[in-house]
């Protein structure tokens, strides 16, 4: 089967956890517990591939800033999270994104831009279109963009599993070679 | 830099007409040298110049001036010439071109005239000893050069550049001019009213967090100007008040990257870094020597590892930082507790309602901005040296994890870890317990309690916290000079707030000692009642003397009242080490009794009261600096706030949201006016710099690479 290994990357109070929480047990955390570092697995069906997802879900709070490198070398995929509340949070994204690129050294990576708290609309302040406007600028073929709510679960999954098949796109080989481990099973 | 002196030298190229048509000559004049060092008590200097026309050791050509005697200044202003293209019979003329003379180099070295010392100098035998030499690449020659050389030792040329790869580094140097004071007064100004300032988003500071790009860079100056003015709690309380009022749910209060989180931030770095190292590094250190397993995470253990003895161990860690920090309390720095109770304030005057508030913002900064992102990352705070291991860096993650579960659950009413995790549900399970909960509560109460801070509130809501009890033996105050003074046996109590005895346990007080009229805590001499164990509680008028069972406990007494009472704006410097008994003091003699103390008190715990140099020009010069890079923003900004008034009511035609234009389109003048006064200072004063220092003048030979001076920035400008 093959692994993938998704970061949650976004400023503190955004819904990172909110969102990972919603996908890997199916519930909405109530409680607020700002996170240094979880991480999660799960195993999912994508287009008829299973899947293993290693998912970690990472400290938004800036003071571990610097520590993010190490979790930026080993990821394959990036959720990029915002809260369509908070201005700032949509702002400190661009900084977020080109962190990774200097990280992985490379612009191809994949990525999806995700503005949480939709269920607020009328304390929205980030407009979609905002949204979809920086996912474009970002790269077109390596960054999606979707709005969510983890406490409503609108697009939770879909985030997850638009990653993993833009992992794919871009990696299609590695698939085969882990393969050879035995338990991949192409449907 | 080894000071071997310099040269001045003249080079140019001159092209001579004879019978083969043009030919090109390289003239160097060696003028004269300068500060030479001295060998065996003499300087008999004299130099070589040798052209060197490739890489080949036979394309060279060497000559040399005269010696002089006795001295480290020689002048010599003798001129050689090198045939750049008849250059006699050796030399393979067919293949040559013009163009590999840019490829090579001039050598001058200088040498000492000893005949005591032969040395092979180039192939040939020359009497002397090395004093230093300067290589020219000759394409740096192709215009007239007349400049001072730096000399400079023999180098070593074993291994060329491409032999032992390469490395690529990244090297920012800044340089800064600082005038004095007077100049900075009118911008300092502008930046010190900031709290004063209506809409708080017209503030000089709030501007300067706008325009910048990364606010790390607005808050470091800011929060050393404001703690170095006194002005740093008015600057947090309007600026958390600001930021309150734009925040919709409480449990993401002071969660953003704002000029508030990042001010707090760089005060906890700044003054509470001892304090830090103090609480953590003995337990840091000992995680990564001792190194074991604290895997807990099933799916992540190694084969031959028990579950349960790396739970026992992970717990024995998580609990001996507990207690550290759980404990460090009363010696948390002061600056960092005055902005802890100004930000609980500000958050209960707020959300009245909500009785954990005050936990959730303190928890906020002390446990998720400080100790957690320390124990996650001890290098960036500098309680290690090296990177961690894997298995340590998990280790101190799930440590910092537990402890940032344990800061934060005190914050909600439920009084519960989240469990997100599974694997994490029987750590959390063991540590949620009334123990852990009180003392979290207990610590961050302390922290933040109203004793420490100099402030006009008084904490109506507060429960002052019991911070130590116990039966002790007091000699009565006496309000009468000539009274009977005994000594009894009263219980004490010290919360944050006052001391205060009774009869017994939970009697009623007979006496209230408020925190803030504890002047001075310090022993008392045995001589004055021929008592052990003393010590005494000085108060503006009066002294309560105190006998406690043994010294394990006289101390503990004297620590925590120390601590409690460190803040204390009106503490003495001086006290009597003795009583005042029969019409004098025992100490000094004196009998006036209200004489001024003969011994000074003892010193303030360095943890509490950090002493932090800040040059508050240098920091106002920085942020001067900012706003000077960011101008253009800072243009904008006005033009936007222009655009307002002219338009006003009219914000679709404005890319940029302003809160009130009018007051914030003044604060920009004035700013713009401060930057534009100094940036001509600036001008003018390197103008003066690059006057007085040419490159390759004498002032400023030219090898001298290891700084970049200020004429060189000039030259940019």
């Amino acid at each position: 089967m093959r692994e993938y290994k998704l970061v949650v990357l976004g400023s503190g109070g955004v819904g990172k956890s909110a969102l990972t929480v919603q996908f890997v047990q199916g519930i909405f955390v109530e409680k607020y517990d700002p996170t240094i570092e979880d991480s999660y697995r799960k195993q999912v069906e994508v287009d008829g591939q299973q899947c293993m997802l290693e998912i970690l879900d990472t400290a938004g709070t800036e003071q571990f800033t610097a520590m993010r490198d190490l979790y930026m070398k080993n990821g394959q995929g990036f959720l990029l999270v915002y809260s369509i509340t908070a201005q700032s949070t949509f702002n400190d994204l661009q900084d977020l994104r080109e962190q990774i690129l200097r990280v992985k050294d490379t612009d191809e990576v994949p990525m999806i831009l995700v503005g949480n708290k939709c269920d607020l609309e009328d304390e929205r302040v980030v407009g979609k279109d905002q949204g979809a406007h920086l996912a474009r600028s970002f790269n077109c073929e390596m960054c999606g963009f979707l709005e969510t709510s983890a406490k409503v679960k609108l697009n939770v999954q879909e985030i997850f599993f638009d990653l993993v098949r833009m992992i794919n796109k871009k990696n299609p080989e590695t698939c085969k070679k882990s393969k050879k481990g035995s338990k991949c099973v192409l449907v | 830099m080894l000071k071997l002196g310099k040269v001045h030298l003249e080079l140019r190229f001159e092209e001579c007409l004879n019978e083969d048509g043009v030919t090109r000559k390289l003239a160097v004049r060696v003028v004269e040298c300068s500060d030479l060092p001295v060998t065996n008590g003499a300087c008999n200097p004299y130099a070589v110049v040798t052209m060197c026309y490739g890489n080949s050791k036979y394309k060279e050509e060497t000559k040399r001036t005269v010696v002089r005697k006795k001295t480290i200044c020689p002048h010599y202003d003798e001129t050689f010439f090198f045939d750049l293209e008849h250059r006699g019979n050796n030399f393979d003329r067919k293949h040559y071109d013009i163009e590999d003379i840019f490829s090579g180099a001039l050598r001058v070295s200088l040498w000492h005239d000893d005949s005591r010392m032969a040395r092979e100098v180039l192939g040939r035998i020359l009497p002397g000893v090395f004093l230093g030499q300067i290589d020219i690449p000759l394409r740096d020659a192709s215009s007239p050069q007349n400049s001072w050389y730096f000399l400079r030792p023999v180098l070593d040329t074993k291994y060329s550049s491409t032999d032992i790869g390469a490395i690529r580094l990244k090297i920012s140097y800044n340089t800064e001019h600082v005038f004095s004071s007077q100049h900075y007064d009118d911008l300092r100004n502008l930046f010190l009213k900031s709290s004063n300032t209506v809409p708080n988003s017209s503030s000089a500071a709030c501007i300067l967090a706008r325009v910048v790009d990364n606010l790390q860079d607005a808050a470091q100056p800011l929060v050393r100007v404001f703690l170095h003015h006194g002005k740093l709690v008015p600057f947090i309380e309007t600026f958390a008040n600001y930021e309150i009022t734009h925040t919709i749910d409480h449990p993401t209060l002071f969660r953003g990257n704002t000029l508030l989180t990042k001010t707090v931030d760089e005060l906890m770095k700044l003054v509470g870094l001892p304090y830090l190292h103090h609480i953590l590094k003995p337990i840091i250190s000992q995680i990564c020597t001792e190194h074991l397993s604290c895997e807990i995470d099933p799916t992540r253990l190694q084969d031959s590892e028990n579950i349960n003895t790396n739970l026992d161990n992970l717990r024995h860690y998580i609990d001996q930082i507990f207690d550290a920090i759980t404990d460090s309390g009363l010696i948390c720095p002061t600056e960092m507790s005055q902005a802890f109770f100004t930000l609980r304030q500000v958050a209960c005057k707020h959300y009245p309602d909500n009785n954990e508030i005050h936990y959730q913002v303190v928890s906020g900064f002390v446990f998720l901005r400080f100790f957690a992102p320390a124990i996650l990352g001890p290098r960036f705070f500098e309680l290690t040296e090296d990177t961690p291991d894997t298995q340590t860096n998990r280790t101190l993650t799930l440590i910092s994890k537990a402890i940032q579960g344990l800061g934060n659950l005190v914050c909600s009413k439920s009084w519960s870890f989240s469990m997100k995790e599974d694997y994490m549900i029987p750590l959390f399970t063991q540590l949620s317990d009334t123990s852990h909960i009180n003392a979290i509560k207990m610590f961050l109460d302390i922290i933040s309690s109203s004793t420490k801070a100099h402030s006009s509130y008084i904490g109506t809501r507060e429960v002052p916290v019991v911070l130590k009890q116990g039966m002790l033996i007091k000699r009565a105050q006496g309000r009468k000079k000539f009274g009977v003074k005994n000594f009894k046996r009263r219980y004490f109590c010290l919360t944050n707030e006052s001391l205060t005895y009774s009869k017994r346990k939970d009697g009623i007080p007979l006496c209230v000692i408020p925190v803030e009229d504890i002047l001075a805590v310090e022993q008392l001499q045995e001589e004055s009642f021929k008592m052990k164990y003393m010590f005494q509680v000085i108060q503006p008028e009066r002294a309560l003397y105190v006998q406690a069972n043994n010294c394990i406990e006289e101390k503990e007494w004297l620590d925590v009242l120390m601590r409690v009472s460190a803040a204390n704006q009106n503490r003495l410097k001086m006290y009597h080490p003795a009583a005042y008994i029969n019409n004098h003091w025992l100490c000094c003699k004196e009998v006036d009794c209200s004489i001024e103390g003969c011994s000074q008190v003892s010193s303030d715990h360095p943890l509490v009261k950090v002493q932090v140099d800040i040059d508050s020009d240098r920091e106002i010069e920085k942020i001067h600096a900012l706003l000077l890079h960011n101008m253009e923003k800072l243009e904008a900004m006005q033009d936007a706030c222009g655009a307002l008034e002219v338009y006003s009511g009219n914000q679709f035609s404005v890319p940029m949201e302003i809160e009130d234009s009018k007051s914030c389109f003044e604060m920009l003048n004035d700013l713009l006016k401060c930057v534009i006064g100094l940036e001509q200072e600036h001008k003018q004063y390197l103008k003066s710099v690059q006057k007085q220092h040419v490159k390759g003048s004498f002032e400023r030979p030219i090898g001298d690479d290891s700084i970049l001076s200020s004429s060189d920035i000039a030259t940019k400008l």
